[in-house]
């Protein structure tokens, strides 16, 4: 039995988090990963024919993930060492990675996070996701060295996640 | 928000922050190599590899959401699209809908595809006019992104021309599913069992060779190669093959009958096979693991060790194994069953009626008659074996043939016993010593020509038909009924009966009655209620 649109609907928005990250991780870039996203659930439609069930879907739509986003990156310059493809597979199959939960719960304790960052941080944040400008560019925009940039987006990025833990673990308790 | 600088966060060699820096392409081929040994070799170094690519992912989503949510509301979408929009971010249920006019959003009237020039001034009218309902941020991404992709698929052909940023988007729709992994297992029952990443299984629904995260409850799972495994929530589980299962954290309990021998648990660090047995596994990752014996033998061995797994330790029941995931080693404990909340039901040995006999003047070892028309025969007669096959030509199609390996019809065992009486009351004794009544469950496959009327356990009414059939003319009996029998077990010994009845007064010759029946049922051993508990603990 071919898998409805609606069950595809639902998969594309509860998976679309970890999917894109998928996508970021293989073709090295968060606005060429939204792309690669975008693509596949174009194409998804046209394989729903072929498509059993709910977790068969899942599978394709991160095979069709890595193989679009390889695709995408073979078409662009300069990208950094990808990791090796035994790798890819574990993370392409491993059962965390259909594990489309606490996306909504997530969202909403970040919202709270991001508004205890500083303005700087925020820019940095902006520039980085909403500008898509890569650290290069914000390096030199900002007259910081490319260690530094890397240094400020990783201790955003862990101290937003820690805050994010931290209210969670609150609104459980 | 004071940014950290603790030691995990700051240590460049952490997963987490190899993860951001990979992500950041900022890895050198060095600390790259190392980030893909330990993704390959540790199973929480993957997990947290993936959890820090989400989040990354949810930021960046979260930092382009009002940007995307505006740039969707500036898109000058249509009339309609709008208003699916904004009828999706109403909250449900207790709030009253509001229902939009076209006048309330479309500045120009008359023009074909009518556009929102200004997203602002619209939702500025709309909520001068209607009351502004607050709503959960996440929500309204959600409800957004659930247009996004709805109205993406629904406007799927109009998508033809649009050409993607790269090359290879043919090769794209042409990407083959990948195949669905082969079945080796099957659900037998599920207590509140919830399973992760969204999959929805109970009992009867097969298993595939992939990993399957338990999040809560408990199943009870059959393998292919007949082993009976219970696992328990929260558990990781890869089934490997029918007869394989690498248990990467939680508990299982594993039941092997002879057919089932070899069935083998991996952890990270052992692997147990067992040789006819029962026996509990507990894995924690970066701990080690844990066996416990219950019954039977289980050969042990560490992973690694090449000596250890041509010729494996061997464990009887009582004795239990803890291995050090630092050491590499693995310690004898005593087996402790408390430390396991369920334990696997065992299949009970029951034969199916009739099964092994081939000739008519056979008699079943296990089913008797004891009743003619509800009374009680002075002693129990033998049920015999009946052989459709032997009656005339018109009569012998309507019977499911015999099938001396599994299961055959049964029937009175003399000529004169019965004549003219139309209800016929099998028996069948059920032993569960050994076995906590209270967990036994039995099915019972039935035919019966005409039909079963009544099923009793223990003197209980545990079945009846609801209504009296009508006799049909050239009515058939292939197609079995089941009924389960879940409770009114006494321990000891237990007596099953069946009432058929026959249509018309009974005659051996001209109108024939018979049982078929078949039954398979499982029961959890009463050793569970009496073991102490164990001093050694379990893994942390």
């Amino acid at each position: 039995m071919a898998v409805s649109t609606d069950a595809i609907v639902k998969a594309l928005v509860q998976h679309r988090s970890q999917l894109i990250g998928f996508a970021w991780v293989v073709v090295g870039d968060p606005q060429l990963a939204e792309d690669v996203f975008q693509d596949v659930s174009l194409a998804v439609v046209k394989k729903a024919e072929t498509i059993t069930d709910e977790y068969h879907l899942l599978m394709w739509l991160r095979h069709a993930i890595r193989l679009r986003a390889l695709e995408v990156r073979r078409n662009t310059q300069g990208r950094a060492r990808l990791l090796k493809p035994e790798v890819l597979d574990l993370l392409e199959q491993t059962p965390q990675a259909f594990a489309g939960r606490g996306n909504d719960e997530h969202v909403e304790a970040l919202h709270a996070c991001m508004s205890g960052l500083g303005e700087s941080a925020r820019q940095l944040l902006n520039m980085r996701y909403a500008q898509g400008l890569k650290s290069g560019e914000i390096a030199s925009r900002t007259n910081r060295s490319l260690q530094a940039v890397y240094k400020s987006i990783t201790r955003i990025h862990a101290s937003l996640r820690e805050c994010v833990k931290q209210r969670l673990s609150e609104t459980r308790a | 928000m004071i940014l950290p600088h603790d030691a995990e966060q700051s240590d460049p060699q952490s997963i987490t922050q190899m993860t951001i820096r990979y992500l950041l392409s900022s890895l050198s081929d060095e600390e790259l190599d190392q980030l893909e040994s330990r993704l390959q070799r540790e199973p929480e170094a993957l997990a947290e590899f993936l959890e820090v690519v989400h989040f990354h992912a949810i930021v960046k989503e979260v930092v382009c959401g009002d940007a995307a949510r505006d740039a969707i509301l500036n898109n000058h979408p249509t009339a309609s699209e709008y208003r699916d929009i904004l009828a999706m971010l109403q909250p449900p249920d207790s709030v009253e809908p509001v229902v939009l006019a076209e006048d309330d959003l479309i500045p120009s009237a008359g023009v074909q595809r009518k556009r929102v020039r200004d997203a602002g001034e619209v939702r500025e009218r709309f909520e001068q006019r209607h009351r502004v309902i607050v709503i959960p941020r996440a929500l309204a991404y959600a409800a957004v992104m659930a247009v996004v992709a709805a109205v993406m698929l629904a406007l799927l052909p109009l998508f033809k021309h649009v050409s993607l940023p790269t090359a290879g988007k043919d090769e794209l729709a042409a990407i083959e599913v990948p195949p669905q992994p082969v079945a080796v297992a099957m659900i037998l029952e599920s207590q509140d069992a919830v399973w992760a990443g969204g999959t929805r299984l109970s009992a009867g629904d097969i298993l595939h060779a992939r990993f399957y995260e338990l999040s809560e409850g408990s199943a009870l799972l059959r393998m292919n190669n007949q082993a009976l495994i219970r696992l328990e929530a929260p558990a990781l589980v890869e089934f490997v093959s029918a007869d394989t299962v690498a248990l990467r954290s939680g508990k299982l309990v594993g039941y092997c009958n002879e057919a089932a021998r070899g069935f083998t648990v991996e952890t990270a660090d052992a692997r147990f096979e067992d040789l006819g047995t029962e026996f509990g596994v507990i894995a924690v990752p970066g701990s080690g693991s844990e066996m416990h014996v219950f019954d039977g033998v289980v050969a042990a061995s560490m992973v690694g060790d090449a000596e250890a797994e041509q010729v494996p330790l061997q464990y009887m029941a009582g004795q239990a194994v803890r291995t050090s995931a630092v050491s590499g080693t693995m310690q004898l404990i005593a087996a402790d069953a408390n430390s396991f909340e369920t334990t696997t039901p065992h299949v009970l040995a029951l034969r199916n009626g009739g099964q092994g006999l081939s000739r008519p003047d056979q008699a079943d070892p296990d089913w008797s008659l004891v009743a003619i028309d509800g009374k009680e025969l002075n002693r129990p007669l033998a049920a015999h074996l009946f052989d459709p096959s032997t009656m005339p030509k018109d009569m012998r199609g309507r019977f499911l043939p015999n099938d001396p390996t599994n299961s055959s019809w049964l029937t009175i065992p003399f000529l004169q016993l019965g004549q003219g009486a139309e209800r016929f009351t099998f028996e069948r004794k059920i032993d569960l010593t050994g076995y906590d009544p209270a967990t036994a469950r039995i099915e019972l496959r039935l035919i019966a020509d005409n039909y079963v009327n009544t099923i009793t356990l223990n003197g209980q009414l545990s079945y009846e038909i609801p209504n009296r059939p009508v006799e049909v003319f050239g009515q058939s009996f292939v197609q079995f009924q089941t009924q389960v029998l879940d409770a009114g077990f006494k321990p000891g010994v237990n007596t099953l009966r069946v009432e058929i009845s026959n249509f018309g007064e009974f005659d051996k010759v001209s109108n024939q009655t018979a049982l078929r029946v078949e039954l398979g049922g499982l029961a959890r051993p009463a050793w569970h209620e009496q073991t102490e508990p164990g001093d050694q603990g379990v893994l942390p």
